[in-house]
């Protein structure tokens, strides 16, 4: 059986990947196991968000770097 | 302590005597005294507490394991003739229970005039003893009901905001924004015309190169002699209508991946730059930098100067705008700031500088004198008046050169003035037009009894003309020019100082504005990093602001609104492989692909889709990237899914989070199923 994305071990390593700010990063970790489904879904979408913004920043930065 | 055992437990219904709960008829019930909520939820707590003490416990006795099966069948009662009661009261069972309970009148509570306006009701706290109103007269007051409502609809629109359908919502929130490029208007057209300039050449470049590289195929026209005009016109009629940057990606025989590096990426580059430069908001960060970056490119590989000169101006703009700073007044201001750290100004280099200057002025404008002696000689009609003039010099006929001619013009002054006329009265009196050369005194010098120069006479030609004066006169001729010249020389050294030290200022403020352009080009990664660390924090706050920390006793989830879709409550539920099949998003991409193929064909992002998979899985990639938020679709990714094991693609990036882009995208359409709501 595959591990749900929801479980607490995934989420452990993406908000670890995400570049979060230690005091922020050390909330979300000591929050995560007291969450529910429906909290878990609203903390993906937020990391969602920052995935995102981190994708957006690799893109622009290696664009910038490579000058075009 | 709640005495369970006086209660039946008859299909989990609490006994009819019992006083606190009745569940008799209707009838029965009209003729009870009025149902006690308080009471009643109360008792709920109480057994609710005491079933979970006994659940807890461990080495149960039968006697316990007994009360605990009770008391679960007791509460299934309770509950069920409380949410009756509930409703029979008129009461919105669910906002009451979040909410919490109702107030307790023995306590000071809230009151308000009833005389006034609804909006301008003040609520009021007051004390048990100042209430003139009856606990079960008063309802829930209107404004904290509609508080009441607006904070249920707050939380259902953040609730439903958080799961919004449109996931190009999510994107444009995380991208590290910016309004829009600063820059003035005369110079956004300035470097829009400029990227457009360059894209045309782009154009013509490919056009010439694809018409190069198909000569084979092009025999109806006389491929050999066709001149670039030709070429590129040519290309460009062959595909009338249809967008060159788009056609770079579909021609060739295995020459496409050529084409794309060579002009295809660099047009894209371009147009993106262009876009973004005339968008009027929801710019990237990156672009100002990325724009910066290219035009310096385009600086360093060389131009004309005033193009070269005009392009800078605007970069200047550009980079000013970008970073909030006045370039030039803030170079000005650090090269004063140099300078004064010298101990030196303008008036004091002046003063240090002007007796060196002062020579070389006047050695510059002997010069320019001997230069037009010189001019003047060299026009005379023919050899024979050369020749005489060098006679009348004292020199030998025949060739001279220019030094040759200054030393004649020296000597024969020096013969007719002696050592009486100093070399720069000699140069005085040539600027005002004399010819010291052609001179000559007579009469005596001196005599006894008289001042000298009294009886001497000067004759001297000025222009053509011969003067003749007195030497005395012509000594305060001499001194007149000589004073008048100095000063000129003076002034003229001044100026050319002034002009020095102001263009060496100019120079260094232009240098350092030009560093700091140089430097604000390459500042585009730091700062977008900034701006996106900054704008990370932010959510990840706002977020954290939304869920404060929970209590371990006081569990938050008691206070949220009850789930608005009750699959979403159970945890590993939501997202799991073994729901793939409901996914469907090979279905999803099939719907779309065929919806918009027919109706797309000359319009909008999917303009150029075939009909053949294999050829639009690009199209669609990029329609993804855009409108979905979802990177990692890559063409293969869409063929896979279209085509494919589509459940391979899901599974794979399951098991890596680098791929969360792709999983949240799965998540979001498994959850709101847009190809059933024919919302995409």
């Amino acid at each position: 059986m595959e591990e749900s994305i929801l479980s607490n071990r995934s989420f452990q390593e993406l908000i670890k990947k995400l570049k979060i700010n230690p005091q922020q990063e050390r909330f979300l970790l000591d929050e995560l196991s007291k969450m529910d489904g429906k909290e878990r879904l609203e903390l993906l979408d937020m990391l969602i968000k920052v995935y995102e913004l981190n994708q957006e920043e690799a893109e622009s930065i290696e664009k910038l770097r490579n000058n075009l | 302590m709640v005495k369970l055992k006086k209660q039946k437990t008859m299909e989990g219904i609490p006994d009819q005597n019992e006083p606190t709960i009745n569940l008799g008829t209707q009838e029965q019930q009209l003729a009870l005294p009025p149902y006690d909520f308080d009471a009643a939820k109360k008792q709920i707590r109480e057994s609710e507490e005491r079933l979970k003490d006994l659940e807890g416990k461990k080495g149960k006795t039968n006697k316990e394991k007994k009360e605990e099966k009770n008391i679960r069948k007791a509460l299934i009662g309770m509950n069920k003739l409380h949410e009756e009661k509930l409703k029979t009261a008129g009461k919105t069972s669910q906002l009451d229970q979040e909410l919490g309970d109702e107030p307790d009148w023995t306590e000071p509570h809230p009151t308000w005039d009833e005389n006034l306006p609804e909006d301008e009701r003040e609520i009021k706290i007051i004390s048990p003893a100042e209430s003139q109103d009856k606990p079960d007269k008063i309802e829930v007051p209107k404004k904290l009901e509609k508080e009441k409502d607006k904070e249920l609809e707050e939380r259902r629109a953040a609730m439903e905001a958080l799961h919004a359908p449109d996931v190009r919502k999510a994107e444009a929130e995380t991208q590290a924004k910016i309004n829009r490029v600063e820059v003035s208007q005369e110079h956004r057209t300035f470097i829009e015309n400029f990227l457009s300039e360059d894209i045309k050449a782009l154009q013509e470049e490919f056009a010439v190169k694809w018409f190069d590289d198909h000569k084979g195929e092009l025999k109806e026209i006389q491929v050999e002699e066709a001149q670039r005009e030709f070429k590129v016109k040519f290309v460009m009629k062959h595909w009338e209508d249809r967008k060159m940057e788009s056609e770079m990606r579909e021609v060739g025989d295995g020459k496409e991946q050529g084409y794309n590096e060579q002009f295809g990426d660099k047009i894209d580059n371009l147009l993106t730059l262009r876009h973004e430069l005339t968008r009027e908001s929801g710019v990237s960060a990156a672009s100002p930098f990325l724009l910066l970056g290219y035009l310096m490119k385009r600086i360093d590989n060389g131009m004309p100067e005033i193009e070269s000169e005009n392009l800078y101006k605007a970069i200047k703009d550009l980079a000013g705008k970008t970073m909030a700073e006045n370039i030039d007044k803030d170079a000005e201001r650090k090269v004063d700031e140099n300078i004064s750290a010298k101990y030196i100004n303008k008036e004091k280099y002046v003063e240090k500088e002007l007796v060196g200057r002062k020579k070389e002025v006047e050695e510059r404008e002997n010069e320019k004198l001997i230069e037009e002696e010189w001019q003047k000689f060299q026009k005379l009609p023919n050899d024979e008046e050369r020749n005489e003039f060098l006679i009348h010099l004292g020199a030998k006929p025949g060739q001279i050169d220019k030094q040759q001619f200054k030393e004649r013009l020296y000597v024969s002054t020096n013969t007719a003035f002696g050592t009486n006329l100093e070399v720069k009265d000699f140069y005085a009196l040539m600027k005002d037009g004399y010819k010291p050369y052609e001179a000559a005194i007579t009469g005596y010098r001196s005599f006894w009894g008289i001042p000298e120069g009294v009886f001497e006479r000067v004759k001297i030609k000025k222009g053509e003309e011969v003067e003749k004066m007195s030497a005395r006169a012509f000594d305060e001729l001499v001194e007149k020019l000589r004073k008048a010249r100095e000063e000129s020389f003076e002034t003229q050294a001044k100026k050319e100082l002034s002009e020095d030290w102001d263009k060496a200022r100019n120079s260094a403020i232009r240098i350092r504005a030009k560093n700091r352009v140089r430097q604000i080009a390459e500042l585009g990664p730091e700062r977008v990093e900034k701006l996106t660390t900054e704008l990370r924090d932010r959510i990840v706050q706002e977020y954290i602001e939304k869920h404060p920390k929970k209590e371990p006793e006081s569990p938050a989830k008691e206070a949220l609104p009850p789930p608005l879709d009750e699959k979403l409550v159970e945890p590993k539920k939501s997202v799991r492989v073994t729901k793939f099949e409901k996914v469907m998003a090979g279905k999803l991409i099939d719907d779309i692909y065929l919806a918009r193929r027919g109706e797309g064909k000359g319009t909008g992002e999917l303009a150029g889709l075939t009909g053949n998979i294999e050829r639009d899985a690009d199209i669609l990639s990029n329609y993804f990237k855009k409108n979905f938020a979802v990177r990692s679709m890559t063409p293969k990714k869409i063929l896979e899914l279209v085509v494919g094991d589509s459940r391979r693609v899901y599974e794979e990036a399951c098991r890596s989070n680098d791929n969360i882009d792709l999983i949240s995208w799965f998540a979001k359409m498994n959850e709101k199923k847009p190809w059933k709501k024919n919302k995409i």
